[in-house]
């Protein structure tokens, strides 16, 4: 048996490349499934972003008074973008409050003491959360789209559109999972993760542009990410430059990606986990 | 102890049964507010989720939000956020009440010489000090932004009285969710989504005369239009009669129903 083990091993190493896809493969499935499973995942990156969009235009549509270049702009169409994101970012929370799951329930220390690679733990996280990200900002996208948005800009930014929102997704999936990796509890990284995306949105040109903000607070609009990410979502769907706030979009992604990508995979290769 | 005073205290027991059941509802409210105050996670949730939303929504729409009537739109946002606050508030009853039945807490209680419904009454009493909690930071920081009581000295005891009076129908809400479901992921996402859809869907933000034509029935049959209009009504000045009719009627028949939901499952508790 004890020479099975070591052959097993033996064969797992040798298999390399290929054996990490398959394990990468076989994470995300799993993830894939027990988050599907779970109603809050289908709750706050569908439902609620969806039930935000229709309610505030209707709420607002009347009584809203756009300032500078969004004057003129539908509130659906302003407001459109930012909830597409919302839903992308939403998601992203939901795979690492399942993750902080399996912490608290010990199944990481379970993956950690099967033959399988090591990176297709968090990367099967990756997998996953990119993939619903694509799914649930799609269907409320559907919704905005039923409530009068539309790309103006034609195919290819459009396909932008969701790119942004995706790849932006991504980055703050990893933001998540180091906040899991730290604080180990679902409510704990609930909280945290509430906490610190909603006031960047609120003030990072969500509802309304930074220009209508008070004066003390317009800094905290303009050093924004989620100013720059809704900034080239919006250029992308109604249409104006778009170099710039792609690439400062992109930037900010990357950077928080690589930022806290690189803190998480420290803090579970040291065996946080 | 011996077998013929704990039969005295039974019997003694029984014979004053309302003061009884009123000290050990105490007693439990008690325990559930210390338990409330020594996780710190959640009283800074609940401060800090309205207060955090009340300045967010001044930020972002005080200078956008052009409502005919309304000088200052932190009159119109203050009573809102109450009914975010007092819902926030309310999770923790129904949370904590399923946390106590899979901890063993009923069984603990059952084999004490205590009312039955205690428990629940208990958790009840303890979330109104968290609403009263929630309100005051929320009203700290709406002071703060502008929110003023303008209305005289009545309508402000008003005020307080209808937003603690919110939260206790919210707190049956939650308590009755709880054992309905028996989930706390379920009484989580059902009453954040449910009092988020009752909020936005209501004239709490916006008068209901300048929603568009189609949404108006909707939002004026929501309970929280009939609350919040009074809540404004009783801080900004206005008539008060009707608003503060109907939200009082929606108040004790939520409570009525929800608590003898409530006190009717648990009896039956295995």
């Amino acid at each position: 048996m004890n020479a099975s083990a070591a052959a097993l091993v033996a064969a797992r190493r040798e298999g390399g490349l290929r054996r990490t896809a398959a394990d990468w493969r076989l994470m995300a499935w799993r993830n894939g499934l027990t988050a599907v499973r779970r109603p809050n995942v289908l709750v706050s990156g569908i439902l609620f972003p969806s039930i935000l969009l229709c309610l505030m235009v209707g709420v607002f549509s009347g009584s809203i008074v756009l300032p500078g270049a969004a004057a003129g702009l539908a509130f659906v169409d302003y407001l459109a973008p930012s909830i597409v994101l919302q839903s992308a970012v939403f998601t992203a929370m939901t795979a690492a409050g399942s993750m902080a799951v399996d912490l608290e329930a010990g199944v990481m220390d379970r993956l950690r003491s099967l033959p399988i690679a090591r990176s297709a733990v968090l990367g099967g996280r990756v997998v996953d959360c990119t993939a619903r990200t694509v799914l649930c900002a799609g269907v409320v996208l559907g919704v905005a789209v039923a409530l009068g948005f539309r790309f103006r800009a034609g195919a290819l930014p459009a396909v932008g559109f969701m790119g942004i929102a995706v790849v932006f997704g991504f980055a703050w999936s990893w933001y998540g999972m180091l906040v899991a990796l730290i604080l180990r509890s679902f409510d704990a990284v609930a909280g945290l993760m509430f906490l610190t995306f909603f006031p960047l949105f609120f003030l990072g040109g969500a509802f309304v542009p930074v220009a209508a903000l008070p004066g003390w607070l317009q800094p905290v609009g303009n050093v924004n990410p989620l100013t720059a990410v809704t900034g080239a979502m919006r250029a992308l769907a109604l249409g104006g430059p778009t170099t710039t706030p792609v690439l400062q979009a992109l930037g900010w992604s990357a950077a928080i990606a690589l930022l806290c990508g690189s803190a998480a995979i420290n803090r579970f290769r040291r065996g946080a986990a | 102890m011996t077998a013929a005073t704990v039969t005295e205290r039974v019997a003694s027991h029984r014979e004053r049964a309302i003061a009884c059941t009123v000290s050990e509802t105490l007693v439990l409210a008690q325990r559930g507010l210390t338990s409330v105050l020594r996780t710190p996670r959640t009283v800074v949730f609940v401060i800090a989720q309205p207060v955090l939303f009340l300045l967010l929504f001044t930020a972002v729409l005080s200078e956008t939000v052009v409502v005919p009537g309304v000088q200052r739109y932190a009159d119109q946002l203050v009573p809102a956020i109450v009914i975010l606050a007092v819902s926030g508030a309310a999770l923790g009853p129904g949370v904590t009440l399923l946390a106590d039945l899979d901890g063993g807490l009923l069984d603990r209680l059952r084999s004490s010489p205590i009312a039955r419904g205690a428990l629940v009454s208990g958790l009840a009493v303890a979330a109104v000090g968290v609403t009263i909690l929630a309100l005051g930071a929320l009203l700290a920081a709406g002071f703060a932004t502008g929110f003023r009581f303008r209305a005289g000295p009545w309508a402000t005891v008003g005020f307080l009285a209808l937003a603690v009076g919110c939260g206790v129908a919210w707190i049956w809400v939650s308590l009755a969710l709880a054992l309905a479901t028996r989930s706390q992921e379920a009484v989580r996402q059902s009453l954040q989504l449910g009092s988020f859809v009752l909020l936005f869907g209501s004239g709490a933000f916006v008068p209901v005369a300048t929603l568009p034509g189609w949404f108006q029935p909707l939002a004026r049959a929501n309970p929280v239009t009939p609350a919040t209009e009074a809540l404004l009504a009783l801080s900004a000045g206005g008539p008060t009669a009707r608003p503060v009719t109907v939200a009082l009627a929606w108040i004790v028949g939520t409570c009525l129903v929800c608590a003898t939901f409530t006190f009717r499952r648990y009896q039956r508790l295995e």
